[in-house]
C-alpha cells in the first residue's frame, strides 16, 4: 500500500484497511429508546415473553444493517432476542422495560461526514472506510453457545439476533415448552450473558407417543453474538 | 380376578306399545353406586327377553382390553378390566333396545396415586455428564414415582423401562440411558400406589421431560482488553472507536434455498465471517402436531464458507409426511478479533 492507514489490533487481526475495498466498517446510523414491552402472557405457569412495539427506522435496509440492543433501568436479569423486521426491529423479552439501541449501517451507505475533526480515512476512489463524525460498532467480545463478557464500569449491548434452541412436547395435559437464545442483562449493564432459556410454555400438549416425538425440535448448534459497547442515545 | 354377570332383558315393542330394557345383575344406578372392578376382572353380558339385537356400548380403552359394542345374544359375551387404569375412573356402559336404554356405572378400583407433583422442567445437562437428576416436590410419600424410558412396542407412555424411581418427595438421580453428548433423550414420569397403600399398583401418567447433553465448548471471544489500536474522538468528545476495539466487517447477505432433498448446503461468502443474523427465522414453530423441522435453520461458518442444515425435510421430522423445500436469508458480519 502505497497510501492510506492500516490499524491492527494485538492479535495482528486488521481492523481498518484503506487498500481493501471489501473491507466495509459499520458505523452508527440511528440510536434511540424504545417503547415499553407488552403482552405478557402465561401458559401453565411458564412466562411467554412481552413483545416491544416495533420500532420503524426510516431509511432501514434489512440484509444490511445491524441492531444493538441494551434494557434501561437496573432490573438485574433482563433477558432479551429480537426479530429483524423490513423497516426496522422488534424486541422479545422477560422484563416490561424500555430498550436503548443503536442501529449500524455499512459506512459507505452513510452520509459522508461533515466535520473536520478527527481521522478522515478515504479509499483510493474516495469513498470513506472510516466517519469520523459517528460511532463505529466497537465490539467488546463475542459469544459462541453459552458464555458471559464482563467489563466492569462499560455499556455493553446486545445484537439484535434470534434463534430457537429447543421445542418441546410434553404429556398432556402438560404442555411442552419453547427455547431460545437470549442475550441478558446484570443490574449495571456491564456484564452480558448469552445462553439458551425457555421463552414460551407454548410447546406442545401430546396424547401419543408419536407426538411427543413429531412435536418436538432440537438443536444442538452454538450460535454466535457480538457485544458492543455504546453510549446512551 | 372376579367375574361378574349382566342379564338384559329387552322386549320390542308392539301394537303401540314402547320397546322395553332391563338391566339385571352387577351396575350401579348412578356413579356413588358404581361397584369397584380390578383389573383383570371380566364382566359377562347376554339378553333375555324378545328384543332381536340390544346392545351395550361405552367400552372404553382407558377402562377395557377392548372398546367394541357389543350385540347381544343368549349367550354370554365377556369385557375384561384392563390393567394399568386410574384408580376412580368411572365407566358408563349403556344398553340400548330400539328407542329404550338404560345407564349404568362401574368404577375402576383402588386410590389413585398423587400426580400433582411439581412440573420437573427439561434441563441441558454438560459436557461428558453421565448421569443427571430431577426432584420430586409436593409428591405424596404414598406414591411411587419412577422415571421411565419410552416403550418400545407402542403400548403407552408409561410401561417403558424404569431408570430411576424415589417414593416421595426428593431426588431421582438418573445414571442409565443417559443421552451422549449432542443428543437428546425424553423420558417419562410417572406414579404409582401399591395395593399396600390402597391403589391398584398400576403406574399413572404424570408428565414428559427431556435432557439435553451438550455439545463440547461453547467460546468466548476475546476484545476490549488491549492496548493496541486508535482512539478517534468526534467534535463532543465521545470516543469513536477506541484501543482494541473489534470493529464490525460487513461479510455478504445470502439467500436462496434448500432443494426438498437437501438437508444441509455450503455457501461461499463474499467475505469471511464469524456472526451470522438469520434475517427471516421460522414462527411457525409447531403446526398439527409437528415441529416445523423442515424451515427452522441453522448455520455454521467458518472462513467463507456458510453451513446451513435443518435437522430434517419432514414436518415433525415424520417420512410420511412430504418433504418440503425451504428458503433462507442471512447476514454474515465479520469482527476481527
Amino acid at each position: 500500500m502505497a497510501y492510506g492507514l492500516k490499524v491492527y489490533s494485538a492479535n495482528g487481526a486488521l481492523q481498518i484497511d484503506s487498500s481493501d475495498g471489501t473491507h466495509i466498517m459499520y458505523q452508527e446510523y440511528a440510536s434511540g429508546t424504545t417503547s415499553t414491552a407488552n403482552s405478557f402472557s402465561y401458559t401453565g405457569g411458564v412466562l411467554n415473553y412481552g413483545t416491544v412495539p416495533a420500532v420503524i427506522i426510516s431509511g432501514f435496509s434489512r440484509g444490511e444493517d445491524l441492531v444493538f440492543i441494551q434494557p434501561t433501568g437496573s432490573t438485574a436479569g433482563v433477558r432479551a432476542y429480537c426479530f429483524i423486521n423490513t423497516n426496522g426491529f422488534s424486541i422479545k423479552t422477560n422484563v416490561a422495560t424500555t430498550f436503548r439501541y443503536h442501529v449500524f449501517k455499512k459506512v459507505t451507505s452513510l452520509s459522508a461526514p461533515t466535520s473536520d475533526y478527527g481521522l478522515v480515512i478515504k479509499n483510493s476512489a474516495g469513498a470513506h472506510v472510516f466517519n469520523q463524525d459517528v460511532l463505529a460498532g466497537r465490539i467488546k467480545g463475542r459469544i459462541t453457545g453459552s458464555g458471559a463478557i464482563f467489563m466492569t464500569g462499560k455499556s455493553l449491548y446486545g445484537l439484535a439476533t434470534m434463534k430457537y434452541s429447543r421445542i418441546t412436547a410434553a404429556w398432556t395435559p402438560q404442555r411442552g415448552k419453547i427455547h431460545g437464545w437470549v442475550t441478558e442483562w446484570n443490574s449495571d449493564r456491564d456484564q452480558v450473558q448469552f445462553k439458551s432459556v425457555v421463552i414460551s410454555g407454548q410447546g406442545y400438549a401430546a396424547s401419543t407417543e408419536a407426538e411427543l416425538s413429531t412435536a418436538t425440535y432440537v438443536d444442538l448448534t452454538s450460535p454466535t453474538t457480538l457485544i458492543l459497547e455504546a453510549p446512551d442515545p | 380376578m372376579a367375574t361378574y354377570n349382566v342379564n338384559i332383558f329387552a322386549i320390542t315393542g308392539r301394537f303401540g306399545d314402547p320397546d322395553t330394557i332391563e338391566w339385571n345383575g352387577s351396575g350401579g344406578s348412578t356413579t356413588a353406586l358404581a361397584p369397584e372392578l380390578s383389573a383383570g376382572d371380566i364382566v359377562r353380558f347376554k339378553k333375555g327377553g324378545t328384543a332381536t339385537s340390544p346392545t351395550v356400548s361405552g367400552f372404553s380403552s382407558n377402562f377395557w382390553t377392548s372398546s367394541s359394542t357389543i350385540n347381544l345374544t343368549t349367550s354370554y359375551q365377556s369385557k375384561t378390566v384392563k390393567t394399568g387404569g386410574t384408580p376412580g375412573t368411572i365407566a358408563t356402559l349403556t344398553a340400548t333396545n330400539g328407542t329404550a336404554s338404560i345407564t349404568r356405572y362401574f368404577k375402576y378400583a383402588g386410590a389413585p396415586p398423587d400426580t400433582s407433583i411439581d412440573d420437573v422442567d427439561d434441563q441441558i445437562i454438560a459436557q461428558g455428564s453421565t448421569s443427571f437428576l430431577i426432584t420430586i416436590a409436593n409428591g405424596s410419600s404414598h406414591t411411587i414415582y419412577e422415571v421411565r424410558m419410552p416403550s418400545t412396542g407402542g403400548t403407552g407412555a408409561y410401561t417403558g423401562t424404569v431408570v430411576g424411581s424415589r417414593i416421595g418427595n426428593g431426588t431421582i438421580t438418573v445414571t442409565s440411558n443417559v443421552p451422549n453428548s449432542g443428543y437428546d433423550q425424553t423420558y417419562f414420569l410417572s406414579g404409582r400406589r401399591t395395593v399396600a397403600n390402597g391403589g391398584s399398583n398400576a403406574p399413572a401418567g404424570i408428565q414428559s421431560f427431556t435432557i439435553v447433553h451438550e455439545t463440547a465448548g461453547s467460546t468466548v471471544g476475546d476484545g476490549g482488553t488491549g492496548t493496541y489500536g486508535l482512539r478517534v474522538y468526534d467534535a463532543s468528545g465521545e470516543i469513536v472507536l477506541d484501543l482494541s476495539d473489534r470493529v464490525i466487517v460487513f461479510s455478504d447477505h445470502v439467500t436462496g434455498s434448500l432443494t426438498s432433498s437437501q438437508t444441509t448446503k455450503n455457501v461461499t461468502l463474499a467475505k469471511q465471517a464469524t456472526c451470522i443474523i438469520d434475517l427471516e427465522p421460522e414462527t411457525v414453530l409447531i403446526s398439527g402436531g409437528l415441529a416445523q423441522r423442515q424451515n427452522i435453520l441453522h448455520t455454521s461458518v467458518s472462513g467463507t464458507t456458510l453451513s446451513i442444515s435443518r435437522t430434517s425435510v419432514y414436518p415433525g421430522g415424520d417420512s410420511s409426511q412430504t418433504a418440503q423445500s425451504t428458503t433462507y436469508n442471512f447476514l454474515a458480519i465479520y469482527d476481527p478479533e
